[in-house]
This record gives structure tokens, sequence and C-alpha cells, in this order.
């Protein structure tokens, strides 16, 4: 693990040194308060739109932040060399997932004078402004773990964005599909699909079944980046 | 195939069984904390044993503006029924945006909600956990109530759909899977039959004679359901009707100069609902336009309980002498008056028990529910205020043998915010501009020092 | 490379936040400070304000032109469905104001919403349905011979 977390530190230096860490940071601090502003105007002091909101903001940032993390590496060169030291698959993928992580944990914490302000001005209710931060985290790791799956499968960090932002599409496409179906195939397509998992987050509660998914889904998208890095070598 | 490849092949299937196995495992359970405020989203154990009891599709429609926040709470709460039982599916349609769905449904309020299951519907009042409840408690029954409703004495009819009808109540019988039997009691024979749920006698114009009477409580007396509608601008006297039931119907009309509506004080509105009767669930407040009074039996009989359900304000008055003049003096009744009651009778009988083998002792239980006004259920007044909520209460108060009684639903909090030009100024100058700002400044300190260690170093 | 996919997230961000400030609401009243008007101005902005059907036309009394000008609406649907769902592909009425310079301002009438407490309008040229009172229209559509029943 230590090496993991090794991985993780270099790239969350790296990633903030640059400018791209520090504008994904204020662009999507930036992003939300706009965001705000637009999902209050049901003059209620509830946030369950705004969190609506940033979830789909969440699949962007996770395409953007995770485009880097293996392509822009083996651009550089340095995949390689990584790859060929004694680090094995696993370590590599946790701990690029634990780097990628702490961006996304520093762009919603960055998020937080949100409900900080609608609770000056208002009386929100605190449960649902949990749950929906617990949400952004679990569903943000689910979508980063995707990301790097499609990220460690391409050179190009364009086209891993793209892919990722594709692999998130059909995931939504599954529960729009959904709907026009019935029996078990719109219970399954209405489960793949991370829309019907935020709900819960959204009202107020934590659903043993939502969080099963975006665990799934992180667990899924770590053993994909350990095959396709497998798959490479 | 390499060993290697076999076993990340084994690997990857063992991984796929144990994805799907747990998650199979977290959807069968649908195990949750509901961490808001009133936890309005964790839905009653009654609720969860209603729902086991669907075993088709239930479609439910609510009909809410789009824009409330009623709306995303009833998508909530309606996932919530979705998710307890996938045969149940919903949709919020905005019977604005969409006013061809709402004209297919026949809706003509917001907050409308309609369930349709094997082919019967029913209409919950409200989004609320006990409405909705209740509505799929009633179409998982299976088979349609009768309810019989009087005629013979000048009553309005169901089908008038003028100003003075009863054609939305009408609708509220069909839209609840309620069948409508019409019952003339002066021709024939004057017996109540026996299938009908409930009796009801929409304000008769015309007195009823003593059979009709006789026919009436002895049907009332044997676990029968009455719903009297009662005015003192006919020359009906409901008396014989309603004191067997601990109510004596005043006559009179009811003068409220504090609580009215429109400038007549005898258009009363009534905000004292003293009764925690079931009757009276969410309902806030009620018009009785030319009401009499009603009053409740000092001496009630054992197993007798009388509710007052409705009445006036204390500067309200039963006025015996309207032509005349609207004002109080000693011939009058001073206020607060009764408008509305709810009678309760149980007794045991020793024998009759049909429900268990062996028969044994029973329950007859008799219920009444009085108002003395006919014109608050007319299609002109219904969807003043809360009537409509008071009648169809009253009519599943009346028709039903269980109710859901405990829920943990409640009416959300009040947490307006208005977003005004300041508060949006705001919101803007610090998360548009103050935070990102703060993050672009500690980052380009980190960055400058970064640079400059590096030189050091170097 | 690492600078174009910071402009990448850079534009990217941009984008999103422009198509959050420039996509309307549907089906929203906005802020409360925000009514929607169909028609502003005062009614001293107007020179004539009448209103007609095919067969029928009738000035609007200037007592009544405080309810018409500015003309509020409760809602507003950006993205309305089709015209004839609202009644908007044949109005039964048409609301024209001429302004001081000449120039006029053509508003159509619908159908009465589903609780018939609200008309569905459109400003001539312009795709957003508004959802308006029909209280104030009541008498002004009696005027030209239609009849809207009160409320359900």
């Amino acid at each position: 693990m230590r090496q993991a977390v090794t991985i993780a530190a270099r790239d969350l230096r790296a990633t903030y040194v640059s400018a791209f860490g520090i504008g994904c940071t204020a662009a999507f601090a930036a992003l939300a308060g706009v965001l705000l502003v637009f999902d209050l105007r049901g003059d209620q002091a509830r946030l369950d739109l705004w969190f609506s909101s940033l979830f789909v903001a969440l699949g962007l940032l996770a395409a953007l932040v995770t485009q880097r993390a293996f392509a822009e590496e083996e651009r550089s060169g340095t995949l390689e060399i990584l790859l060929t030291s004694p680090v094995r698959f696993w370590q590599v993928a946790v701990g690029k997932l634990f780097g990628v992580t702490g961006v996304l944990l520093a762009a919603i914490a960055a998020t937080i004078v949100c409900p900080l302000l609608v609770a000056s001005m208002g009386n929100p209710d605190s449960g649902p402004i949990i749950t929906g931060y617990i949400g952004l985290v679990l569903v943000g790791i689910g979508f980063l773990s995707l990301g790097l799956a499609v990220s460690a499968s391409t050179p190009n960090p364009l086209v891993a964005a793209a892919g990722t932002a594709g692999v998130l599409v059909a995931l939504w496409l599954a529960g729009v599909l959904a709907g026009g179906l019935g029996g078990r195939l719109h219970v399954v397509l209405e489960y793949l699909s991370p829309t019907s998992h935020v709900t819960g987050f959204l009202r107020g509660t934590l659903a043993v079944t939502d969080i099963a998914y975006f665990l799934s889904m992180t667990v899924v998208g770590i053993a994909a980046v350990i095959a396709v890095l497998g798959w490479r070598r | 195939m390499s060993r290697r490849a076999r076993r990340a092949l084994i690997a990857g299937v063992m991984l796929v069984v144990v994805v799907v196995a747990g998650n199979l495992l977290a959807y069968g359970h649908n195990a949750q904390a509901d961490l808001s405020a009133t936890h309005r989203f964790s839905l009653a154990p009654q609720t969860k044993g209603v729902l086991d009891e669907v075993k088709a599709p239930l479609k439910v429609t609510a009909f809410l503006n789009n824009a409330g926040a009623t709306a995303r709470d009833a998508r909530f709460l309606l996932a919530r029924y979705h998710e307890l039982n996938r045969h149940i599916s919903f949709s919020v349609v905005d019977p604005d945006a969409d006013p061809t769905a709402a004209r297919r449904y026949g809706i003509s309020q917001y907050s409308t909600v309609v369930l349709t299951y094997e082919g019967r519907r029913v209409e919950a009042p409200s989004v609320d956990e006990l409405d909705i409840s209740t509505a799929i408690l009633r179409l998982v029954r299976g088979g349609a109530k009768t309810v019989c409703v009087l005629t013979g004495h000048g009553e309005p009819a169901l089908d008038d759909t003028t100003g003075t009808g009863l054609s939305k109540i009408g609708d509220i019988f069909k839209h609840n899977a309620y069948d409508v039997r019409t019952v003339d009691l002066t021709v024939g024979q004057a017996v109540v039959p026996t299938d009908c749920a409930a009796l009801f006698d929409f304000g008769p114009r015309d007195p009823f004679g003593p059979q009709e009477v006789q026919a009436i409580n002895a049907y009332a007396k044997a676990a029968g359901r009455v719903m009297l509608v009662a005015s003192s601008l006919t020359t009906a006297d409901p008396n014989p009707l309603t004191q067997p039931w601990g109510v004596q119907f005043l006559g009179g009309l009811v003068v409220d100069p504090q609580r009215s509506d429109s400038g007549d004080p005898t258009n009363v509105v009534i905000e004292d609902l003293p009764s925690t009767s079931p009757v009276v669930d969410g309902v806030n407040r009620l018009q009785f336009p030319a009401s009499a009074g009603l009053a409740v039996s000092r001496d009630l009989r054992e197993g007798l309980t009388v509710e007052r359900l409705a009445a006036t304000s204390g500067a309200s008055w039963v006025e015996s002498d309207p032509d005349v003049a609207l004002q109080f003096d000693q011939n009058d009744i001073p206020g607060p008056v009764v408008v509305a009651t709810a009678s309760d009778d149980s007794h045991v009988e020793t024998s009759g028990e049909q429900r268990v083998p062996g028969g044994g002792a029973r329950i007859v239980r008799s219920r009444v529910l009085i108002t003395a006004s006919d014109t608050w259920l007319t299609n002109d007044f219904l969807d003043r205020l809360s009537n409509r909520r008071f009648f169809v209460n009253g009519l599943a108060w009346l028709t039903q043998d269980e109710q859901l009684l405990a829920t943990t639903a409640q009416v959300s909090t009040d947490r307006s915010l208005p977003l005004t030009a300041e508060r949006q100024a705001r919101i803007l100058v610090l998360t548009v501009g103050l935070v990102p700002g703060l993050i672009i400044g500690a980052g380009l300190l980190a960055h400058y020092g970064f640079r400059r260690r590096r030189r050091r170093s170097s | 490379m690492r600078s174009a996919s910071t402009l990448v997230a850079a534009a990217l961000a941009v984008g999103l936040s422009v198509a959050a400030c420039g996509g309307g609401s549907s089906g929203s009243s906005g802020s409360s400070t925000d009514v929607p008007e169909v028609v502003s101005g005062q009614p001293s902005t107007w020179t004539d304000v009448t209103v007609s059907t095919p067969t029928a036309s009738t000035d609007v009394p200037a007592s009544a032109r405080k309810d018409l000008a500015p003309l509020l609406a409760t809602r507003v649907f950006d993205h309305p469905e089709a015209l004839s769902v609202y009644g908007l592909d044949h109005p039964q009425a048409t609301l024209t104001y001429k302004g001081r310079t000449g120039a006029t301002v053509a508003v159509d009438i619908g159908q009465p919403n589903f609780d018939r407490h609200f008309l569905y309008m459109q400003r001539r040229g312009s795709p957003v349905v508004y959802l308006v009172p029909a209280d104030a229209f009541r008498p002004l559509l009696a005027m030209v011979g239609i009849d809207i029943a009160p409320p359900a």
C-alpha cells in the first residue's frame, strides 16, 4: 500500500503544481456557485436540485481529471518506467485512484461554501446535505475508476476524456432505454444506470443498493485498469 | 491459453460473480438509513405490508406543478415505493405543461394522484404516504364497493353538472372504485340493501316518512354507515335520523361575522376542527354556506361516541329567524356552533362472527357522519378550501373496515428562501469570485514556492 | 499537451457555465423577484388595446387596461408542446397593443388550463407560451362573445 500512496502523492503534487489542478478545482467551485443560483429559483432552501446538477458535473470532472492519469504519463514516457518497476499493477491502479480522488475531494470541498451560504439565509434540512456529499464522494470515485480504466487503454488524453464521457453516457442511456421496456430487462437496465442510484442521496437517504452499486463500479473500474495494464505489458 | 491468461480469466469471472452477488443481495434487502428531518422517505411497516400485496403493475400518476418542491418530494417518495415493489411505477405530470394528460385523466385540481391497477382506478387527494398507501390498499383489495345514495326527497343528482349539482361527488365515487346505487325508499318496500357499504343522503328537501326513518335507522344500527347532509333550507327534519346517534339538528341559520366569505356572514368559514378523527386529517379550513347548527347530546349511551368535527367561531350564533334580521337576540343560540359530527357506536353481539370458524361474539360498529349544511359539497363549493378533502376522508371513514393509522410521514417543514437579487449577488460573489480566487491564489503561491525550492536545490 | 488539456478543461468548464446560464428553466416562474411579463409597459405606453376574434373586435376600456399592461404571467413554458395542446394553433382571441410609435404587439389567447384559473397565451412571433390568470379576461372575452367557464 505504501507504493500506492507514493504514486498518489506524486500525482497529486504534479496536478496541483500545474495550472490544471488549480483550474479544475476553481472551475468546479465556480460552476457549483452558478448552479446554486439557478437551482434555488424555487424559493426553497433545498439543495436537491443543486446536488443533482453536481452529479452531472462530476462526470465531466471525472473525464477531465482521469484523462491525464495514464495517457499523459504515456505521452511523457514515464508510464513505461512505472510499469516496468517493481510496483505491482494493483498498486499502480489504487495509487492512481487515490491520486485522482484527492483532486475530487478538493473540488468537492471547494463547494462547501454553498450549503453554508444557504444555511445562513434559510433553514435547509441538513440530512439531504450530508447524504448529498456522501453521494458526491461515492459517485465521484465510481466515475473516476471508470475514467482510469479508459485512460489506461489509450495514449491520447483527449480520447481518454471522450471515452470516459462515452462510458458514462452509455450507462445513463441504459436508464433511458429501461423506461421503454418491461420485465427483467427493465429492472436490469434501470439498475445499471447511475441516475436510478442518486435519488436516495438527493432525498436524504443512504440505501444499501446505491452504496453497493457505486462501490461495485469502483471495484470493476480498478479491476479493468489492472487488466488493461497487464494486457499492455 | 497461457497460465497467466487462465488465472486472469478466473479472477475476472470471480470478480463478476462477487459483484453481481453483492448487488443482488443489496437489491433484495432494500435497507436504507433516512437522514431527512422528518424521515418521510422511510415508509411505515403497514405501508410495506400493503406493498407486498401488489402483484401486478400498479401505476401512480401525480398531477403536480413541476416547478414546485412538492413535485420533487413526490418523486422522492414515489421512488421509494418503486424501490420496495418494482411493480409500482410512477410519473409526475405537470397539468399545466401537459393539459392533454390532465384532460385524459379528468383532473381538475393540482395534487390529484391517480392510481390504476388491474383495470381499476382510485384517486388519492395528495402525495403523502398515508393517502398513497390507503389508495393502494383500496386498489389491491379488489372489487368495487357499492355506495347507496338516497333519492325521492328532492336531493340534487349525482349527474347534475350545474353549480348546485353533485357531479363532482359522482366523479369522486367513480374515481375511487365505488359503484353507486340509487335507493328510493318512498317506492315499494322501505329497506336499505344490506350490501350498501355506506348510505348517503345529500340534502333532502322533503320530509321522510316514518317507514323510511325506520328503514334507515335499522340499516345504521346493523353495522351500517350513513352520511346525512342536512340543511334547514328544507322542510325535511332530520332529527329522527340524527337523534339516535347523539346529535340534535337545531335548524336555524349559522351567522358568523368573524369567519365568513365575501362579506356574507352566513357563508361560514370553519377554522375550528377540534377532533382527532381521521375525517379531519389534512383538513385545514372548510366553507359551509347556509349551515344550520348541531348539538351533541350530553347523555350518550354506552358504546356511542360523538366527535365534534367542525365548529364556528365564538362570535357566531344560530339565527332562529333569518328571514327577519341577522342580528343576535334572545331567541338565538350563541356560538361556537357545531356544524359537523361523526358518531361511532360499537356494541357486542353474542353471536354472528363469520370471520373465524365456530362463529361466536362479534363487534357491531355503526358510523354516522352528519353535516348541517348541504351546500358545501355542491359543484360550486366542493373545491373551496378543504371541502373535498373532508368529503373524501368521510367517505373513507365510512366505507373502510381498516385504515392505515400509523405512518412515519409528516408534512414537511416550511423551508422558504426567497432568492432576492441581493442574495443572488452574495452567492455569486462568494462562490464564483472569492472561493475560486482563493484557490487560484493558493495555487499560485504553491507553484512559485515549488519553483523557488527547485531553483535553490539546483 | 499539458497546456492543451488545461485548455480543454477550462473551455469545458466555461462552456458548462454558459450553458447553465443560457439555458432557461421550463415551467418555472423564476425567483420571487422576477415576474414574467408577456407584455411590458404601463397602460400609458399604449394608445390602443383591442381584443378581437375572427368575427368581432372591441377596444379595451381604459379602466380595464391596468390588468393588461404590464401583462403578467404566472408561468412560462420556454419549450412548450405542440400549440394545439394549448389551443394556440387556433387562438380563440387576440389581444393587440398599439404603441405611440404605431408599432403593435399581438398576443394570442388560447384555451384555459385544466382548472380554468388560467389561460394559455403566446406573444406572436415568440415560441414561448405563458400561463396568465383568467379572471381579468373573462369580462373582456365576453365582450367579443367568448364565454370562459368559471374555475373548477
